[in-house]
């Protein structure tokens, strides 16, 4: 944990008020977390508010013992979405709000046409992956998470990492490849 | 075999932070042996794809103006709590004080009838024994 967020956390762990600091510094990444696991933006929001409601509530808890702050936080906004998804049973679906993130606005009809069926194709695979595989894509490809950095949300190894992202590679050509076989 | 192995692990890894840090066209593919190629080129073609769908979003701004200030109110509440629990627990305090004031007063109480009652006991054994 560097030193600016030890202070942050520890100035709001005695004054509540000062939780907007930590709030201003993480909200974009953890609604983005969040939007890349659910796909659309109301559930994003909803989740987000969720998130920082309990990371509020319980940041007196909160003490480093190797795992910085921001993993915690990701960790609380990962267990907001999973039981999100238990508790409603939803199907993971692709919504308009993360095709329309892709689709350019230059393209041509048919190739928008091509592009949002391959994007939504792809977006499908990607959440039909194991919770820990689509962390991993999403905190790598998106929040822009060193290996390290990581093994600390899902905690593993560096090396453990680098392994998974192998397999979740594989697991996802594997399942495309059957899907356009299907098709 | 776990040094091939451990070599695709690399590049791939090379090629994710690659992605992560530039863009998609500037990679500077790693030095892949041709027997490997056909093995490596079809994962890093697709790992581009994923990096390419999960574009980062960010919240609209009147979310995120609104959520700061719920999370304000919640923290002007909880400091207004902890203000209230520091003030009531002097009395708390003083209650527990009473109570262990209480416990001894009836502890003296008691050590005092036993002497009293133990004094009176021995003056009635010393005066039939005179």
């Amino acid at each position: 944990m560097d030193e600016r967020e030890r202070l942050l956390v520890e100035r709001a762990q005695i004054d509540p008020s000062a939780f907007a600091a930590l709030y201003e510094a993480y909200v974009d990444r953890i609604y983005n977390y969040i939007y890349q696991r659910t796909g659309n933006r109301s559930d994003a929001e909803d989740l987000t508010a969720r998130a920082f409601v309990k990371a509020f509530a319980n940041l007196e808890h909160y003490v480093f013992r190797g795992v910085p702050f921001s993993a915690w936080l990701y960790r609380i906004a990962h267990n907001s979405v999973a039981n999100w998804y238990r508790d409603r049973q939803r199907r993971q679906v692709v919504s308009l709000d993360a095709l329309a993130t892709h689709i350019r606005d230059e393209q041509k009809p048919e190739e928008l046409a091509q592009t949002r069926e391959a994007t939504r194709g792809l977006l499908d695979a990607i959440r039909r992956l194991p919770a820990d595989r689509q962390q991993l894509l999403i905190l790598k490809f998106s929040e822009g998470l060193t290996n390290r950095e990581i093994g600390h949300v899902i905690g593993r190894t560096e090396g453990a990492i680098k392994s998974l992202y192998h397999r979740t590679l594989l697991a996802l050509r594997k399942d495309l490849q059957r899907k356009k076989r299907k098709n | 075999m776990a040094g091939h192995h451990r070599d695709l692990l690399e590049t791939l890894d090379i090629h994710a932070d690659q992605l992560s840090s530039g863009a998609v066209n500037d990679i500077e593919y790693p030095q892949i042996p041709p027997e490997q190629s056909c093995e490596i080129l079809p994962l890093l073609e697709l790992a581009e794809r994923v990096k390419g769908a999960l574009a980062p979003v960010t919240p609209a701004s009147s979310y995120r103006q609104k959520l700061a200030l719920d999370l304000a109110r919640m923290a002007e509440r909880r400091t207004g709590e902890d203000i209230r629990i520091t003030l009531r627990s002097p009395g708390r305090e003083w209650l527990v004080g009473a109570a262990i004031g209480s416990a001894m007063a009836v502890l003296g109480g008691a050590a005092y009838l036993i002497r009293t009652h133990g004094r009176a006991r021995s003056q009635r054994a010393s005066q039939a024994g005179s």
